[in-house]
């Protein structure tokens, strides 16, 4: 069984376009795959930088935590509260 | 001879074709059955097969919102998460048990008797240790301990340690609240837990697609106090300074805004670490100044006299005679504090000096019942619905209960306990014009940075007319100017208040004790606007105890401190005002 030149033409023709249409078909679905495993990598370097910030943000408070600052104000810096002459009170007027 | 031998041959596309036959019925035949097989799998089996595929590759999680978060009114964190490891051990996995006994103890600072018990269970799964130190799990982890593994859990902080320990209380091992405002709004702050189906590849790693970020956790729902974390912190800093200072047994101080009824501070004595309670004794745990009932002493003298005043049966320059120290009652006798003996005093110098008898002669002239419903009316006997768990409502007996002396007891704060809170709602009823007002202590609700739901201040019924309440404030700064309460002023604003000292009850004998008093002191400032109400209540104090010496410098000092802080300019200070234009 011999095939002319035109029908070789023809298969191999067909033979193409099925092999990019399952190309097409199945590319998209690798490439999601692919970028899903990326997405979770990702996901994972922001929720690690997320519970980073936590902690800090953590650290922060508990660092300025009254029962600390207020020690170190009168203790190490010697710092007092102001004497009534000392103050002064201003209102910001908020109407236009 | 060519041609004849070309006949009896047969020819070759003749045998192919016949071949060719064959293969086609086989291979028609064979896609047949696979046609009919495929037919059965798919449309006969077909929602059987897809379950078990289903189980493979699809997998059912749990996500977790995690516990909501508390602030103070300034969004100031007060209870917060932090992600921790617990560890667990699957025993059958452990290849070298006396080097895991050894690493393990030492890591976790468990004890060897412990670990070895739970490295003999015959069990798959055994929490070794629960919400682990960073530290401790990081040193863990570098060991690689077969059998050994991790999970991730949320731990709850308190950034700011002991502040309003007593008032948010705490949560267990499994995030659960157990006490405070941590266990009244637990449905609340408690979060939900999302189930959600994930792929995941022939690996078992998880594949999203459509759904992005399905593993996230939603926000949790996050709760809004009316507490000011710096109002509180100089209120629990004062308190203990003084409950140290007089060796006391312990001790209350509560910060309020008598028109919204905001509780800005709520200080207890002793405190304790919620990060740590198990170190603390459980009696720590409470909140005195809503579950515990204290008879009020003289500090309830003004419920008397602005009860009387909004009736007309006295008014503040009524004069009433004080029997010289001495009056009889059926048997008993009542005497004054310090053993005074005043002879007439008007009912404002009553309630200045503190006159025992002086307050009974102005209740006699309500009588029994009147007395009785305006003591209702103030909120005693009453559960005051502020968010807090175990709340008391004091104890307040019927008035058909009442014997002879309970309209004498009554009146100078004896015969009746009251919580340190129902105690301070009341005065704020005096100091806002006449209105009871609901303690308030969560503004609202917060979800993904926006307020969700408010709790807006109550008022639930008006208990005085606002002329009774400006007698009652002249009346009560008079206190403080000329009578018993003069430690209580503050430089710069006039300041209305009462002072007290009630004996406590010998729980040996069942009699009044001798040594062990209350030392109190209530009021409001500026008296004429009144921006806050402030109770101290020290218990058992020890070489003074009168409340006008203990209490009133601790009120003192946190009024000038609150009123600098809400920026309220006192009398002969410089004040501008600048026009934004």
């Amino acid at each position: 069984m011999r095939l002319t030149p035109r029908e070789f033409r023809v298969v191999a023709l067909v033979t193409v376009v099925f092999s990019l249409s399952a190309l097409t078909y199945v590319w998209p679905n690798v490439r999601m795959v692919l970028l899903a495993y990326e997405f979770q990598k990702q996901q994972r370097i922001h929720q690690a930088l997320l519970s980073e910030n936590e902690l800090l943000l953590l650290e922060r408070e508990s660092l300025t935590s009254l029962d600390r600052i207020a020690p170190l104000a009168t203790g190490e810096l010697g710092m007092h509260p102001a004497e009534p002459g000392q103050v002064i009170t201003v209102f910001l007027n908020q109407k236009p | 001879m060519s041609r004849a031998k070309n006949n009896n041959v047969k020819s070759p596309l003749a045998g192919f074709k016949n071949r060719l036959g064959l293969v086609v019925c086989l291979l028609g035949l064979y896609g047949a059955g696979l046609t009919a097989r495929l037919v059965y799998l798919q449309v006969v089996q077909h929602e059987q097969l897809l379950a078990e595929a289903e189980k493979q590759y699809v997998e059912k999680i749990e996500i977790n919102t995690g516990r909501g978060k508390i602030y103070d009114r300034n969004h100031n964190p007060l209870a917060t998460n932090v992600d921790v490891e617990s560890v667990y051990l699957n025993p059958k996995e452990v290849t070298d048990k006396k080097q895991a006994l050894r690493q393990l103890t030492h890591s976790l600072d468990l004890s060897p008797e412990t670990v070895q018990r739970k490295l003999d269970s015959r069990r798959h799964f055994v929490w070794l240790k629960r919400k682990i130190a960073l530290t401790e799990a990081a040193r863990l982890k570098d060991k690689g301990i077969p059998g050994v593994g991790f999970i991730r859990e949320s731990r709850r902080f308190y950034p700011k340690r002991a502040l309003a320990a007593s008032t948010l209380g705490f949560v267990g091992l499994d995030n659960q609240g157990l006490e405070g405002v941590e266990h009244y709004f637990d449905d609340l702050l408690k979060g939900s837990t999302r189930k959600t189906y994930v792929e995941r590849d022939a690996r078992g790693r998880p594949l999203l697609d459509a759904e992005e970020g399905v593993l996230a956790p939603s926000p949790s729902h996050d709760l809004e106090l009316t507490l000011d974390e710096t109002i509180q912190f100089h209120t629990e800093t004062v308190l203990t300074r003084q409950i140290e200072q007089y060796n006391a047994r312990g001790g209350v101080a509560i910060v309020m805004e008598p028109r919204s009824g905001d509780i800005l501070s709520m200080a207890t004595y002793p405190p304790f670490n919620p990060n740590r309670y198990s170190a603390a004794s459980p009696e720590a745990w409470r909140n005195p100044a809503v579950s515990h009932a204290y008879e009020p002493g003289s500090i309830f003298k003004p419920i008397v006299a602005a009860a009387a005043v909004e009736e007309g049966t006295a008014s503040p320059q009524d004069i009433f005679f004080c029997e010289n120290g001495e009056f009889r009652i059926g048997k008993a006798t009542i005497g004054e504090a310090a053993n005074h003996r005043f002879g007439w005093l008007s009912l404002s110098k009553i309630i200045a000096h503190s006159s025992n008898i002086g307050a009974i002669k102005v209740a006699q002239t309500l009588g029994d019942r009147r007395f009785f419903d305006y003591i209702k009316r103030f909120g005693f006997g009453t559960r005051s619905g502020v968010s807090l768990p175990g709340e008391s409502s004091g104890m307040l007996r019927s008035v058909e209960n009442w014997s002879g002396l309970s309209l004498a007891s009554i009146s100078f704060g004896h015969e009746i306990s009251v919580t340190p809170l129902q105690m301070v709602t009341a005065m704020a009823a005096i100091a806002n014009g006449g209105e009871l007002v609901k303690p308030r202590l969560a503004r609202g609700v917060w979800k993904d940075g926006k307020q969700v739901t408010h709790y807006p201040p109550q008022v639930v019924r008006r208990v005085i007319s606002p002329t009774t309440s400006r007698k009652m404030i002249g009346m009560l700064k008079e206190v403080v100017r000329k009578g018993t309460g003069k430690k209580a002023a503050v430089k710069g604003f006039e300041v209305a208040g009462k002072t007290g000292t009630a004996q406590k009850i010998d729980p040996e004998t069942h009699h009044y004790s001798s040594d062990n008093y209350i030392a109190s002191f209530i009021g409001f400032v500026p008296a004429e606007s009144p921006r806050l109400v402030i109770l101290v209540m020290i218990d058992e104090p020890r070489d003074k105890y009168w409340g006008g010496e203990v209490a009133a410098p601790v009120f003192s000092e946190i009024a000038r401190e609150t009123l600098r802080y809400l920026n309220v300019p006192p009398q002969g200070e410089r004040v501008f005002v600048l026009d934004r234009a």
